[in-house]
């Protein structure tokens, strides 16, 4: 019937064009009488007949229909297939994306990428109960890092990522990463190095605003080189030889001593196996390091005193969540001579057992680290060991928790009605000293490495925190945290303990 | 036989030992050519209860179709196939070229990796109008013919070395076969990408009078137009060798290997020939094809050696870059 229809359409197609066949086969029309309007019947004509009934084209046309039939269809078909090798191809394009994730440029075969990242962080410090902490209240931008990283020809990803914060131009990361598998790839550059947990969480993605104390005993960024992987999606490995920065620092310069740390660490998440998923992501590992950082001792050029930063000496400072320092070395500004500065010379090592747990909304992340470290002062050495934890749990209404982050499940937007998520965090942290840096108390005179009524033997520190998460991009939290501490205050002949420091601090934060 | 049965058995044991849970489900994914959907379907149910019944865990196969030199590049690009049932070793060696798959790969199953073939008919329309029988009827004037594009999809291809086959081995020259293939695809109004796509121009929006089409989706096409179609198949055509194998690469990083391998042994199984032969794809076990003997035709079907060295040296001279079909498409 289609056929027959096609014939019809097409026969009429071809008599109105007045063709050479039409002329033949048309039925001759009545006359129509001068000064009649075109197209109206003439006047005294027969009332107009029924529509007459569909008329079969003459034999001798069939074959020149069905070649114009032929031609309709193809152009159709044609032109279909060319629509969807159009679609096909505008997949294949290169592609250029903008969401929550950032900005990105991707090549036709995915080969390449571009993705362009920034975080920011707006806060507002303010300190409780004490004059002296609160003389320290401040807005100020705690993180401001664009950065960029993407892959290049599917076997190189890429990262550089820079913090403006502060005033001065630090490089947070510049690495690559060439991955001829997901088992087997090598890093090499600047980047996180394996001691801490929370350390190696993004700034962006933690529960409560600030790191526990326990983040003061692992380097912030190391200069190195690893192997690492990742085997079946459930066991992570790494193996690397690093610098071997300064506890809680990140350096801006190369190595001031010929040794190096070597680091390892493994971590296995049992429930990534096919069919356990839906216990949710339990991931339980250790990391370490050791080197020996014999370092150079601090040289005073000239009668100027030793230079006493963390890249001379070797040893970083402890800060609490305020960032105000609870823990130093002795480093005093006049010494001219290096004997009254403690540094670090010898064998530094760390041991990090850790877990996480993640279970829709629910969140456990809980560490432990030991820190033993070679130091001098004067003549004097010692080994000392430091060691604290902490644990962290979380619950986000409305969404999902993950060691990447909260997940709203509905994320805000005003049109639809959805307010994104409410993340909740606790978290209990706490650090100690090893007694001996303060001197041997069963040996009288013994040498000191720090300053017992500036520096403390201790500290703990409990926190709440709830973020409002719009979106993943966009994270408004607040959080408070006490911090008491054992010794730090008073004088020598009488030790007193630090004040506590009550933190209030409230933070916007764009990230993606 | 046997020992395939024995390596099936042994193959479910380590599979199901080897899981975990014992009875986690496992996917899979089949990356196969246009018209093979219906013929995976089936042997995917029978497949998945088979495992299931000798102990393995619940299996889902996921299928994925398309011009099979397509399919090739998506794999090469990423697209995760444990399995590839492919129209033709060329596309099966592009894949193993870049390391996805072992050397060797087609000598791991029997038959050298073949469970089934196939060969080119031709589908014309009710009654033969233009009296199609044969290769020459296809460039007499007025014949319209429907074919997909030789350089993207495997009947394409082998419809391409069919003609050409077709006058060599009658004792035509390769000028002759050059002028032969000239002329066909002067007749070919409409290049699909795909074999699935040919039948659509050809069936549906009714373009051409004949399709040049593989056996199993003539006869599919022409079960499909309820006596609009006809098949007619010619004298001479090519032997069509679509091989399976494993993807080593990512069947071992999914852990499906054990399952993967026993899903392509499923289909050497009496089973598995019957559900090909029901499909209209000539099963290689000797008895399976006598009971069907009746379904398919005898014709000469040629191999690819009396015309070329193996099927890549076919591929290169005729339909890859710069090879004859460049240069005669691009006359007209």
């Amino acid at each position: 019937m289609i056929r027959y229809s096609g014939h019809v359409v097409l026969g009429g197609i071809l008599l109105a064009a007045g063709g050479a066949a039409s002329a033949q086969t048309a039925p001759e029309a009545a006359p129509v009488p001068p000064g009649a309007p075109a197209g109206e019947p003439a006047v005294g004509a027969p009332p107009a007949a029924a529509p007459p009934a569909p008329v079969s084209p003459p034999a001798d046309l069939t074959p020149r229909l069905d070649e114009v039939e032929q031609v309709a269809r193809i152009a159709a078909r044609k032109q279909e297939l060319l629509e969807e090798t159009l679609a096909a191809k505008a997949k294949e394009a290169p592609g250029v994306t903008a969401d929550d994730n950032g900005f990105s440029i991707r090549s036709a075969d995915r080969a390449y990428l571009l993705r362009i990242r920034a975080q920011l962080q707006t806060d507002g410090r303010f300190f409780a109960g004490n004059d002296a902490y609160e003389a320290g209240d401040t807005f100020l931008i705690r993180r401001f890092r664009p950065g960029m990283d993407g892959t290049l020809f599917s076997l190189v990803d890429y990262r550089l990522v820079a913090d403006f914060a502060g005033g001065t131009v630090q490089i947070m990361e510049a690495y690559l990463d060439l991955h001829p598998r997901e088992w087997l790839r090598l890093r090499a550059g600047k980047y996180k190095g394996v001691i801490g947990l929370e350390r190696l969480q993004s700034d962006a993605d933690l529960p409560v605003l600030e790191r526990a104390l326990d983040q003061n005993l692992s380097s912030q960024r190391e200069f190195g080189a690893q192997l690492w992987g990742n085997v079946a999606g459930v066991v992570t490995y790494v193996v690397g030889i690093v610098n071997g920065s300064p506890d809680d620092t990140n350096p801006d310069t190369a190595d001031t001593n010929h040794g190096k740390d070597f680091q390892g660490r493994l971590f296995i998440q049992p429930f990534r196996m096919p069919g356990l998923e839906r216990l949710g992501n339990l991931g339980v590992g250790v990391s370490a390091s050791t080197g020996n950082r014999k370092a150079r001792l601090p040289v005073s050029v000239n009668g100027s005193p030793v230079p006493v930063t963390p890249a001379a000496t070797g040893l970083g400072p402890y800060k609490t969540a305020g960032q105000n320092t609870f823990f130093t070395y002795y480093a005093p500004a006049n010494d001219t001579t290096g004997v009254l500065t403690t540094f670090g010379n010898g064998r530094a090592s760390h041991l990090n057992p850790q877990l996480y747990y993640y279970i829709g909304p629910f969140g456990l992340l809980a560490e432990y680290v030991w820190s033993r470290q070679a130091v001098q002062r004067g003549n004097s050495t010692a080994v000392l060991t430091n060691e604290a934890t902490h644990a962290t749990a979380s619950f986000v209404v409305g969404g999902r928790e993950g060691y990447d982050g909260p997940t709203p499940t509905n994320p805000f937007d005003l049109a639809k009605g959805t307010l994104g998520a409410l993340e909740l965090a606790v978290q209990a942290s706490w650090l100690k000293v090893d007694p001996l840096t303060f001197g041997d108390p069963n040996v009288a005179g013994s040498t000191a490495y720090a300053d017992p009524t500036k520096s403390a033997r201790a500290a703990k520190a409990w926190a709440l925190n709830a973020t409002w998460v719009p979106r993943r991009s966009v994270h408004l939290g607040v959080m408070f945290e006490q911090t008491r501490f054992d010794g730090g205050a008073g004088t020598a002949m009488a030790v007193t303990n630090r004040p506590t420091e009550n933190l209030i601090l409230g933070r916007g934060q764009v990230n993606f | 036989m046997r020992a395939l049965q024995i390596t099936t058995v042994l193959g479910g044991l380590v599979a199901a030992l080897g899981a975990s849970p014992a009875h986690a489900q496992v996917k899979l994914l089949n990356v196969s050519y246009d018209p093979t959907r219906e013929l995976y379907q089936d042997v995917n149910r029978g497949f998945a209860a088979s495992w299931k019944a000798r102990g393995g865990q619940e299996v889902e196969i996921k299928q994925s179709h398309g011009g099979s030199s397509s399919q090739a590049r998506a794999v090469i690009d990423g697209l995760e196939a444990d399995v590839v049932t492919l129209a033709s070793v060329i596309d099966t060696d592009a894949i193993a070229s870049h390391g996805l798959i072992k050397k060797g790969w087609a000598g791991r199953l029997p038959n050298q990796s073949l469970p089934y073939v196939s060969t080119i008919v031709f589908v014309v329309r009710k009654g033969n109008p233009k009296g199609i029988k044969d290769w020459p009827d296809l460039v007499k004037p007025g014949v319209a013919v429907v074919t997909p594009n030789p350089k993207t999809s495997g009947n394409g291809y082998l419809a391409f070395f069919s003609a050409w086959g077709s006058v060599l081995l009658r004792g035509g020259s390769r000028q002759d076969a050059v002028d032969y293939v000239t002329r066909l695809y002067k007749q070919v109004p409409v290049l699909d990408s795909g074999a699935r796509g040919a039948s659509t121009t050809f069936s549906q929006k009714k373009i051409g009078d004949v399709h040049l089409a593989w056996e199993n989706e003539a006869r599919l096409e022409v079960q499909e137009s309820k006596g609009a179609l006809e098949v007619v198949y010619p004298p001479i055509s090519i032997r069509a060798e679509p091989h399976v194998t494993v993807v080593d690469d990512n069947v071992d990083r999914h852990k499906t290997r054990a399952v993967a391998e026993a899903y392509l042994q499923y289909l050497y199984s009496d089973e598995g020939q019957e559900i090909a032969a029901r499909h209209f794809y000539r099963p290689t076990n000797p008895a399976v094809l006598k009971r069907y003997a009746g379904t398919f035709p005898a014709i000469r079907m040629f191999s690819i050696t009396e015309i070329a060295k193996d099927f890549a040296d076919a591929h290169k001279q005729l339909v890859a870059e710069g090879g004859v079909f460049d240069t005669i498409y691009a006359r007209h």
